[in-house]
């Protein structure tokens, strides 16, 4: 008897297995299969363009007003810098005065999720009714989801890619031309040609630089990658950029600021710099191409490549820009936000953005746009020139911290640009175990 | 007398060394804080490669007047300044109120725990404004629901401890005589307060009311947490507008600096006297 109950039992949890293999349960509905009612939904996206992007995003957000068919109304708000709005943000979780949406650096979405005020984007993405097909999910670039991702909070999508760009080098192809040199590929090339192409004047002083090194923890952490480091451990609970790719990137940057190669400029200088011939590379974002062109008085020839690599078959740059959070509210608001934020990154929006704004199209397909095809070929064949490099861009890590790091990484670059370093190796060891106790407070 | 006549001639050109040496540190000084201002009003005249040019130039080499149009029409700027002058004004009158009414209370009238309330007062004077900020914006606008309009950059400074301060100092020197004479002719407080007491401190309210009238017309970060829409806001969110995060246009910023300044600096040169006589008296220094 013992052993045919055994029998029984042992059949039943085979079969139950079996049938659970077999036979899926249906998908479960989320509140992203909801369906919205038609009646009118307010959102308030809050955000930090002005001049004529403010204008471009207005123009798109009035599309999107008028054609949604669904009664959704996105109103922008201006709230001043990033820090301003990110600052605000803090703020509003307190006074519990969220927007819907909110323009937000993977630093400040990590910092948001203290309070857990940031909607989990993945069941609307995956939702039948009202996601992302898996065509189109492969068309936006796997950088882009990734750096939305967050390790930190169940590896949750947490926030859509909105103003993306990446880490390139300008460069000026009449001096690269004058002193014989082609366009760089790796940071020996790099040095070389900078090294070649400073000029001094009949006093001594120079009239022409290598190279506007800018003071900023992303361009750091792009020198990195570049080399073939990483900026984090694989757990994420130690920074990993104070190792050789770190030590090398910090070292050249001290190198050629000594022997006047290098500058470092103040505010936007490098642009008109770049401008009027008196540099020949800057590592900038791609976004800043218009004022770049702005501050040519006389036409140049220049063009926008990757910046310099260990191994150019392996390129890796750093990916630059802000994505849109959704907070919490309502099943109904946070379903019109996100619906207005996957319209935002279709082909055609996504093109007619980048086209004005200059940022970078978050889909592949963008490149079969007829009218970015246009813009690119009679306005902005740089803009092509740093779209062809997004696949080697990488975020910079997303961990809640991050924003202070970056802090520690840009005074230390300031330190050895102000000749305070003698011991390049132990400051980059001091900073590392200085960001890696940023990370264990932040845990 | 006689020793003050002997030694004359030998200290006159010490004395002209002192007043020349005097005058040069003045000026100095003054090019010093004037620099800026000139530095502003020639890069709004220049053109974008001259305003970033380097070495700049001292003198515009061309006068680009539409620099002015351009940054007008790059904001809400009628809107802005409407509301700023709205607010500064508003801002302005409830505070003088409020503080002539306790700094008069202060100073005139007796009654327990005067001294500690008045350090209390001030104590909270000393406690810095960024530590403040984010328990004032959870106030006005989670409870009070002010958030996003002009009252709200009105209500919170309707009472300012400095100014209160400033007052109670100059009422504190006006004669016990004087309001002795007002009781003999039956003048109560309020009565005391506003023909003898305020006539007497003009420069002192001229000097609250310009610091006040300053202080909102140049504030940035409570407006700029508090609202949300370009209907209530004030101008220096206006001027903010002109940064960008890849670039800036010199030239159109400090053409929009130009005029958002233009009404303090009239403000300024007409009420200077007044500003200086009211430090003065109330033995304030900066």
């Amino acid at each position: 008897m013992r052993m045919k109950l055994a029998i029984i039992a042992a059949v039943m949890v085979v079969a139950t297995a079996c049938s659970g293999a077999a036979a899926p349960a249906p998908a479960q509905s989320t509140q992203a299969d909801i369906d919205l009612s038609g009646q009118p939904i307010g959102l308030t996206l809050w955000h930090t363009q002005t001049g004529a992007n403010a204008k471009a995003l207005q123009d798109l957000v009035d599309k999107f007003n008028s054609t949604n068919g669904k009664g959704i109304t996105v109103t922008l708000q201006y709230q001043g810098s990033y820090t301003q709005l990110y600052q605000k943000n803090l703020s509003a979780i307190q006074a519990g005065s969220l927007p819907e949406l909110a323009v937000a650096y993977e630093s400040f979405v990590a910092d948001y999720m203290k309070a857990d005020v940031v909607l989990n984007l993945d069941p609307y993405v995956k939702s039948k009714k009202n996601g992302l097909d898996q065509k189109s999910q492969d068309d936006i670039y796997k950088s882009y989801f990734d750096t939305n991702r967050f390790p930190q909070f169940g590896d949750q999508l947490l926030s859509f890619p909105f103003t993306k760009s990446l880490l390139i080098t300008y460069q000026n192809d009449d001096i690269l031309k004058e002193i014989g040199k082609s366009t760089p590929k790796t940071w020996d090339e790099f040095e070389a040609a900078a090294r070649a192409a400073v000029k001094k004047g009949a006093d001594g002083k120079t009239t022409r630089y290598g190279w506007a090194s800018n003071i900023s923890a992303s361009t750091f952490n792009g020198w990195v990658l570049s080399r073939g480091g990483s900026l984090m451990s694989a757990d994420n609970k130690t920074v990993a950029w104070d190792g050789k790719e770190g030590l090398a990137s910090v070292q050249l940057f001290d190198k050629l600021l000594k022997e006047g190669v290098s500058y470092v400029p103040k505010g936007f200088d490098y642009q008109t710099d770049f401008g009027t011939a008196k540099v020949l590379f800057v590592q900038e974002s791609s976004t800043g191409r218009p004022f770049f062109k702005s501050s040519f008085k006389q036409p140049i020839n220049w063009s926008i490549t990757n910046i310099p690599q260990s191994d150019p078959a392996k390129a890796k740059t750093v990916q630059y820009g802000a994505n849109i959070a959704i907070f919490k509210s309502t099943p109904e608001k946070q379903l019109a936000s996100w619906l207005f934020v996957k319209w935002f990154s279709d082909a055609q929006q996504t093109s007619d953005w980048a086209i004005k704004s200059s940022y970078m199209p978050v889909r592949k397909s963008a490149a079969d746009v007829q009218s970015l095809k246009d813009s690119w070929a009679k306005d902005d064949p740089q803009g092509k020139q740093a779209f062809d490099f997004i696949g080697t861009s990488y975020p910079e890590p997303n961990v809640r911290g991050q924003q202070d790091i970056r802090t520690v990484i840009e005074d230390l670059l300031n330190a050895v640009a102000a000749g305070k370093v003698s011991d390049i190796p132990k400051a980059l060891k001091d900073a590392g175990a200085k960001a890696n106790q940023i990370l264990k407070d932040n845990q | 007398m006689a020793s003050a006549a002997v030694s004359r001639p030998r200290d006159l050109p010490r004395l002209r060394t002192r007043t020349v040496l005097k005058h040069v540190v003045l000026a100095a000084v003054a090019i010093v804080i004037a620099f800026p201002f000139y530095w502003m009003l020639i890069t709004a005249f220049k053109s974008f490669f001259e305003a970033t040019r380097f070495p700049p130039t001292l003198f515009p080499e061309e006068l680009h007047l539409e620099n002015f149009a351009t940054a007008w029409d790059s904001a809400a700027w009628p809107r802005f300044f409407t509301n700023t002058f709205v607010i500064a004004i508003a801002v302005t009158v409830g505070e003088l109120v409020t503080s002539i009414l306790a700094a008069y209370a202060f100073a005139r009238l007796n009654f327990k725990g005067k001294g500690a309330i008045f350090m209390l007062l001030l104590a909270t004077y000393m406690i810095p404004g960024e530590a403040t900020l984010i328990p004032n914006f959870v106030l006005v606008t989670k409870y009070l629901r002010l958030g996003d309009t002009l009252q709200v950059q009105v209500i919170p400074f309707l009472a300012s401890v400095f100014s209160i301060f400033l007052l109670r100092q100059h009422f504190l020197s006006i004669p016990n005589e004087l309001a002795d004479a007002a009781k003999v002719d039956g003048s109560g407080h309020l009565r005391f307060l506003w023909s003898v007491v305020l006539p007497l401190s003009i420069p002192v309210l001229v000097t609250v009311t310009l610091i006040t009238a300053l202080g909102v017309y140049d504030s940035f970060q409570w407006p700029l947490l508090v609202t949300n829409s370009d209907a209530v806001r004030p101008v220096q969110i206006g001027m903010a507008q002109f940064r960008t995060e890849f670039g800036a246009q010199y030239h159109l910023e400090m053409a929009a600096a130009t005029f958002v300044i233009a009404p303090v600096v009239v403000v300024f040169l007409f009420a200077q006297r007044y500003l200086i006589q009211g430090v003065a008296r109330t033995g304030i220094r900066g």
